[in-house]
């Protein structure tokens, strides 16, 4: 009887809906994206830094252009740091269960300070700061696929940074 | 407005073969206000990271300070305490009464 009523109800104002499965499709993790904005963190910095006027009385058209170019260099650094941060905390909140940290204690130590460098990164231009982001990312690269089973190894890359990126067997 | 009992339309696989994908279920969000929640309820919770979506699970074992471990029947299609950790029993939006 109240099954009944219920379904007419229904009809009448229809259910919300309730979810029996998982938001996203749960297993698609991936530390690539996290070290890619570190490393174009990296190379935000050297552009800034290589940035020279052309010569030693720039007039006014020449300070916009390096006006102009300090400040888009600095949005993508800006954006690409906090890159990190939201791709690494995703990892972290979302994959690694207690088991990874019983194996991996210093795996909340480790996702502290990359957030703190990537802070860091996008306060400063700060080259030193920016490469050890890039490298506490590939800690966690490393680790994150060591949970998956798999070994990982490093790959020197073609990006202008010249660096390095984690990626697995 | 506060409603005692709320109606859903479940969505998903995580508590076949409980709960298909289409049914109706009736929560009953007053069945915890004088008890705790016990292992194995099928409960509705709020999801930890975006509060107004509801999910639905089955306690799994009760923790100390009012935490909650819960799955899906279905552990490989289901997002649930193995990823977002446990619950506190304010997440916890009702008790499933019964479905139609």
């Amino acid at each position: 009887m109240i099954k009944t009523l219920l379904k007419i109800i229904d009809r009448i104002s229809p259910p919300k809906l309730i979810y029996a499965h998982c938001d996203i499709p749960c297993g698609i993790y991936d530390p690539h994206q996290a070290q890619l904005a570190a490393h174009t963190v990296i190379r935000m910095v050297n552009l800034i830094n290589e940035l020279k006027p052309t010569s030693e009385e720039p007039d006014l058209k020449e300070r916009k252009r390096i006006i102009h170019q300090i400040s888009r260099y600095t949005a993508v650094k800006e954006e690409h740091a906090e890159l990190v941060k939201k791709e690494i905390r995703i990892i972290w909140a979302d994959y690694f269960k207690s088991e990874h940290l019983e194996k991996y204690p210093g795996l909340h130590n480790l996702v502290f300070e990359i957030m703190k460098l990537a802070s860091k990164a996008r306060q400063e231009v700060n080259l030193e700061a920016s490469q050890q982001l890039l490298s506490k990312v590939q800690e966690f690269a490393e680790i994150f696929f060591k949970t998956k089973g798999v070994e990982p190894i490093r790959i020197k890359t073609v990006y202008p940074t010249e660096g390095e990126i984690v990626l697995h067997k | 407005m506060f409603f005692p009992l709320n109606k859903f339309k479940v969505v998903g696989h995580s508590m076949e073969p409980a709960f298909k994908e289409g049914n109706r279920i009736l929560v009953n969000r007053l069945a915890y206000l004088f008890s705790r929640p016990k292992p194995n309820d099928i409960v509705a919770i709020k999801h930890p990271r975006e509060r107004d979506k509801i999910l639905l699970k089955i306690i799994k074992m009760s923790l100390p300070k009012n935490q909650y471990f819960v799955v899906g029947i279905n552990p490989s299609d289901s997002c649930d305490s193995r990823n977002f950790g446990s619950i506190s029993k304010d997440l916890i939006f009702g008790k499933v009464w019964f479905s139609y």
